[in-house]
């Protein structure tokens, strides 16, 4: 099945072999995971733990993890568009984040020579993997740095631990900040660039320039009012849907202009 | 098993599972270039690592070190394989170890850490797994033409909503790189702060970190919000 061959590449990308990879890496965490949780029962066991506890962390932890997990779904959606289903799933299944994924598969998309909009359909197979190798090198930095120093470390955590550590949470804070910055003063690029040649901007990306500060303010407001909701005893549950609801709200207001062709 | 000896287990055999974990990671891209008889762009990856690698791959030895203490060994080695670790490992970690009444860092909770994020990871795989499958038939839709601008649109959608999430607790932080960003986009010819706005992660993360090291030096705001940071 030479699905490459295709002139649009949303049949290769969604291709039979992308999703034996994605079963691959399925079977993968259900096997380490097995792995882990069977080791540390076990171990529970031997010191004497109380077993009923030991399940009750399994029943709770599962519960738990339900609604996350299907706000990771959700995040899943606002992916496949760009990637297609088998990366977008692959790619949630490990270590990252839907956030993560998605700036890095635009910077490596875009370095190659897309536009800053494309979709899976504008994609070919070379930019594809170039976007698959930035994906999983780039947040590769904590499993390794666990392979090699985490048992260190570890062992003088105690020390660590003692030391003021606010000016190490405050560079990370100042690191996303400066990136989130710079991400949303891009909407302003594209406005500027529409407004210097407006039939060019809509023709190339299919709406005008403003449609995405005009997306980036429906999705900032609507995080605004999950945040809003969320902190209210009954709607807690919102928060862990904050992010793609926010971001669907968002894709959905530029579907809207765009159809409605008003901006 | 005594403590020592637990803990030079876990450190074994998440050592182990990491080193494959890694491999099969990586294996991934490998596949699909050798799948589609293609080699990656280097010029993309190497924008791809000055753009997201400078900021992810310091980020993620700092989480590493900032969440280890949290997890424990067993759960640091199985979260950062298995990923989503602030949005719900770590929540899940904490739920476990207030149901077992017990403190990060003991070997009691190392164990009800691991358990908690071994089911959790499993969870949210299969979960995920389940949500593919239902996902397939509805592809030609997601990738129809009425949807294009709305995929066209994801980084506005994610940055507006990551905007709020970080700027609301930090605003402060906040103004230097938006002033310096928008009048470089907007004042310089347009050519030029089109191809320069690649580079501009880094420079915006630097300016950012300027600020912060200057308001946390030179002003109480931050020594009284460092906390909240």
């Amino acid at each position: 099945m030479q699905y490459f061959l295709a002139a649009d590449f949303s049949g290769s990308a969604n291709s039979l072999f992308m999703y034996i990879l994605g079963i691959g890496i399925f079977l993968f965490i259900c096997i380490i995971s097995l792995r882990f949780l069977i080791h540390a029962y076990r171990e529970g066991l031997a010191r004497g733990m109380d077993k009923k506890t030991m399940n009750r962390v399994i029943r709770s932890s599962a519960l738990f993890s339900l609604v996350p997990s299907a706000a990771i779904l959700v995040g899943l959606v606002t992916m496949v568009g760009k990637l297609g289903a088998p990366l977008s799933w692959i790619r949630l299944s490990v270590i990252g984040a839907v956030h993560y994924e998605l700036l890095a598969a635009q910077s490596a998309g875009v370095a190659a020579g897309l536009k800053d909009t494309f979709g899976v359909v504008d994609l070919n197979a070379s930019t594809f993997a170039s976007i698959a190798v930035v994906m999983t090198i780039c947040i590769l930095a904590g499993p390794i740095f666990n392979f090699f120093f985490l048992k260190r470390y570890m062992g003088r955590l105690s020390v660590v631990s003692q030391k003021d550590n606010r000016w190490g949470r405050i560079l990370v804070s100042s690191m996303f900040i400066g990136m989130v910055v710079k991400f949303m003063c891009d909407t302003l690029l594209s406005m500027r660039e529409s407004s210097i040649d407006s039939t060019a901007y809509f023709a190339k990306n299919g709406f005008s320039g403003y449609v995405p500060v005009l997306v980036m303010l429906v999705s900032l407001l609507s995080m605004f009012v999950c945040d809003r909701l969320s902190k209210k005893e009954k709607l807690k549950w919102l928060d862990g849907f904050s992010l793609p609801v926010s971001m669907i709200l968002g894709m959905t207001a530029a579907v809207l202009i765009a159809q409605g062709g008003t901006v | 098993m005594d403590n020592t000896e637990y803990n030079n287990s876990i450190h074994r055999i998440g050592r182990i599972w990491t080193g494959v974990g890694l491999i099969i990671l990586l294996s991934v891209p490998a596949a699909v270039c050798v799948y589609f008889g293609v080699l990656p762009s280097g010029t993309a990856i190497l924008k791809g690592l000055l753009s997201v690698g400078i900021i992810y791959l310091p980020a993620g030895i700092i989480e590493a070190v900032t969440y280890s203490p949290i997890l424990g060994p067993g759960a640091t080695y199985l979260g950062f394989i298995t990923g989503n670790l602030s949005n719900l490992r770590i929540p899940c970690t904490m739920n476990a170890l207030e149901i077992g009444k017990v403190q990060s860092g003991t070997p009691e909770g190392d164990i009800l850490s691991t358990i908690s994020v071994a089911t959790s990871s499993l969870i949210s795989n299969i979960v995920l797994g389940i949500g593919v499958i239902a996902l397939i038939p509805l592809t030609p839709i997601i990738t129809s033409a009425i949807l294009r601008p709305g995929f066209g649109n994801v980084l506005p959608a994610l940055f507006g909503a990551l905007g709020y999430m970080y700027i609301s607790k930090n605003v402060k932080l906040a103004i230097a790189p938006a002033i310096f960003v928008s009048a470089f986009y907007l004042l310089v010819p347009f050519g030029i702060a089109k191809a320069a706005s690649d580079l501009f992660v880094p420079v915006a993360a630097i300016i950012t970190i300027l600020a912060g090291r200057f308001l946390f030096k030179k002003t109480n705001w931050l020594n009284k919000k460092g906390s909240e940071v």
